[in-house]
């Protein structure tokens, strides 16, 4: 029972927590900017470490996984019951709306690629373009969407409740 | 849900910062529960409740109750 009260959001952080919460958002911010790069790189180049024709891409992958994962269960057991409730709201409601917007534009994008505004714009594109650049594009834009929805949801939260 | 913690508070003069101290959650926290819109957790309703050495009724009461009757 105790335990849902977080012992470590109590007071000021001690060094050694601060230094591990460092460590943590570091992780965090890298894997973020490292896949931000990576991609973008790869995206253009298909040159990177974490390009398909490097056959270590996949243990790549799974460690910067590994590690992320570590650190965002870290991150849980830091934060107390009304930020945890926040992210939760945030997932259910943002992450969900952001999903049907990604739905929305998939589907716009494939059956109604002829109707203003797109003109066909995106059969054209999809056309001049790999398979992997669509594939990507599609991912990317469904990303996109969820975290934009998750984000506007987490800040409608702490915004209502200020 | 309704509730009294902010009124509480103020008669023991702590802050939001003091408060959210001896809970162990920040001060966010205090501050969406005193603004109704965020319900704690039983574990953490019953710490307030221990604190303030009240009844968890006597601290929080839904939309239908009123205030003198949750006192009471």
């Amino acid at each position: 029972m105790n335990n849902t009260v977080n012992q470590s959001a109590r007071g000021k952080a001690g060094p050694t927590e601060r230094r591990r919460q460092l460590i943590v958002w570091s992780i965090m911010g890298s894997a973020v900017l490292l896949g931000a790069v990576m991609g973008f790189l790869g995206f253009d180049t298909n040159t990177t470490v974490l390009s398909r024709d490097n056959p270590i891409s996949p243990l790549w992958v799974a460690g910067l996984l590994a590690l992320t994962m570590w650190a965002s269960v870290f991150y849980w057991r830091q934060i107390d019951e009304a930020a945890r409730a926040a992210h939760e709201k945030a997932f259910l409601w943002g992450g969900s709306v952001g999903m049907l917007v990604a739905l929305w534009g998939m589907l716009c994008a494939s059956t109604l690629d002829r109707l203003w505004p797109l003109n066909g714009a995106m059969q054209r594109w999809a056309e001049a373009v790999s398979w992997e650049v669509v594939l990507a594009g599609g991912v990317g834009f469904t990303l996109l969407s969820i975290l934009t929805g998750y984000g506007a949801a987490w800040v409608l939260f702490w915004w209502r409740a200020r | 849900m309704r509730n009294r913690l902010k009124v509480l508070r103020a008669e023991r003069a702590w802050s939001q910062a003091d408060l959210a101290e001896r809970l162990g959650v920040s001060r966010q926290t205090i501050n969406a529960i005193e603004v109704e819109k965020y319900d704690p957790s039983l574990p953490l309703a019953f710490k307030l409740a221990r604190i303030f050495g009240m009844q968890i009724e006597a601290m929080f009461f839904d939309d239908d109750a009123s205030h003198a009757e949750a006192a009471e």
